[in-house]
C-alpha cells in the first residue's frame, strides 16, 4: 500500500490550516437557529443568466408560466447537486479522518465536515420544503484507479471542482437583488463558508500533486489530467438535466438537453464556467492547459 | 434473450455515445463497454438516450456497472423497464 503521508514541505500549508481553523471557529453563524424559513418562494429562484436555456431560442419561445417553472426547477436541481456532492464529500472525508496519512489535516477536516453537514441540511430542506423532492445524482462513477495516493488526490480534486463550480453561482447570486431574498440569502451564506473550503482544497491538492509528480511517470500524470478534465465536464453536464425540463412541462426533455448542449452560446458558457478552476490547475502544474471543454 | 430490434437500437446508441467505438460491426453483444472506452460521461449520455428512445427511466438501483456492462445487459434492463 502506498504511503499517504505528505512528503512535500508542509510549512506554508500548516499555516493556512491554522488560519482556516481559527476563521471557522470565529464564525458565529448557526443555520439551525439563524435561518428564518419563509412560507413560500415568491421571487426569482435562480438568475436568468444561470439558467441552462440562457442565450438560446427557448428564452423567447417558452411561455411565461413554463419559464417560471423552469426557473424553479433549475434552482432545485442546483441545490440538489449541492446535496449529492456534499454527501459524497462527507463519506470520503469521514473515511480519512485520523487515519494514517491524514494526521496533519484531520483537525481541519472536522471543521469542514461540520460546515458541509450544515450546508447539506439547508439545501436538502430547501429542496424538500419548496420543491417536494431532491433530484438524485444519476451519474455513475467509472474509474480504474488502483493507486491509493492517486485515488486520494482525485477525491480532493473532485471536491474542489464541485465547490468551485457551485461557488461561481453562489458568489454571484448571493449579491443578486433580483432573486427572492431567501434564495439570495442561502447563496450568500454558502459562499461565505465555501471560500475557506476552496482555499483549503487548492492548497491541499497542490501539495498532493507535487508528491505525485515525484512518484509517477508522465504517462500516468497525463491520465490523471484526462480524468480531471472529464470530471469537470461531467459537473457542467449535470446542470442540463432532462428532469428539470420535464418538470417544467417541456416536450421531449432529452432532445431539449441535446439541443442546448450543441448550441454555440451554451458551448461558450460551458467552456467559461470553470475556466478559473482550469487556470488554477494549470498554474499549479496539475493540468498542462486550462481547456477542459474539448 | 433480448429482442434483436432492441439490441440493434441499443448498439447504435452505444456507438453514438462511446467515442472509441467506431461502428456497430466492432461491437459484440456482450463486449464489456467499459473496456471499450465507456466513461462516466458517455454512460450518462447513453442512459439519457436510452430513456428517450424507449420511454423508460432508469432508477438509481439500475445505474450500476452490471447494467451498463454490455449492449446485451442494457437491452435486458431496458426490456425489463418497458414491462413495468
Amino acid at each position: 500500500m502506498t504511503d499517504l503521508a505528505l512528503r512535500a514541505d508542509t510549512t506554508k500549508f500548516e499555516h493556512i490550516l491554522g488560519q482556516l481553523i481559527n476563521l471557522t471557529r470565529a464564525d458565529p453563524y448557526d443555520p439551525y437557529n439563524d435561518i428564518a424559513w419563509p412560507a413560500s418562494i415568491d421571487g426569482l429562484w435562480i438568475a436568468p443568466e444561470f439558467m441552462s436555456i440562457h442565450g438560446t431560442r427557448f428564452e423567447q419561445e417558452l411561455d411565461k408560466e413554463t419559464l417560471a417553472q423552469l426557473n424553479k426547477w433549475e434552482c432545485i436541481n442546483f441545490f440538489s447537486l449541492n446535496v449529492s456532492g456534499i454527501r459524497d464529500l462527507l463519506v470520503a472525508v469521514a473515511n480519512r479522518l485520523h487515519s494514517p496519512g491524514f494526521e496533519l489535516v484531520s483537525e481541519y477536516l472536522h471543521c469542514l465536515m461540520a460546515e458541509e453537514n450544515e450546508h447539506m441540511w439547508y439545501f436538502a430542506k430547501f429542496c424538500l420544503d419548496y420543491g417536494g423532492k431532491i433530484y438524485p445524482d444519476r451519474t455513475m462513477a467509472i474509474s480504474d484507479i488502483s493507486e491509493p495516493d492517486i485515488d486520494n488526490f482525485l477525491m480532493f480534486v473532485r471536491a474542489l471542482v464541485f465547490e468551485e463550480l457551485v461557488d461561481t453561482y453562489n458568489r454571484s447570486m448571493g449579491e443578486d437583488d433580483r432573486l427572492d431574498p431567501f434564495v439570495q440569502h442561502l447563496n450568500r451564506i454558502h459562499h461565505l463558508d465555501e471560500g475557506r473550503h476552496i482555499a483549503y482544497g487548492r492548497a491541499y491538492v497542490e501539495l498532493l500533486h507535487s508528491d505525485l509528480r515525484e512518484s509517477y511517470p508522465k504517462t500516468r500524470l497525463d491520465e490523471i489530467e484526462d480524468f480531471i478534465k472529464r470530471f469537470m465536464r461531467i459537473c457542467v453536464l449535470k446542470l442540463y438535466s432532462p428532469e428539470i425540463y420535464r418538470d417544467a412541462g417541456m416536450d421531449r426533455p432529452a432532445r431539449v438537453r441535446k439541443e442546448l448542449l450543441s448550441h454555440a452560446a451554451r458551448e461558450s458558457y460551458n467552456r467559461e464556467l470553470m475556466a478559473p478552476t482550469g487556470r488554477f490547475f494549470e498554474k499549479a502544474g496539475i493540468l498542462s492547459d486550462a481547456n477542459y471543454w474539448q | 434473450m433480448p429482442d434483436p430490434n432492441t439490441l440493434a437500437t441499443i448498439k447504435d446508441l452505444v456507438v453514438e455515445n462511446v467515442e472509441p467505438i467506431d461502428s456497430v460491426d466492432e461491437l459484440a453483444d456482450d463486449a464489456v463497454l467499459r473496456d471499450l472506452g465507456m466513461d462516466s460521461m458517455s454512460a450518462l449520455n447513453l442512459m439519457l438516450d436510452l430513456e428517450e428512445e424507449f420511454d423508460v427511466q432508469f432508477p438509481e438501483e439500475l445505474l450500476t456497472d452490471e447494467t451498463f456492462r454490455s449492449a446485451a445487459s442494457l437491452a435486458e434492463a431496458t426490456e425489463m423497464l418497458r414491462l413495468e
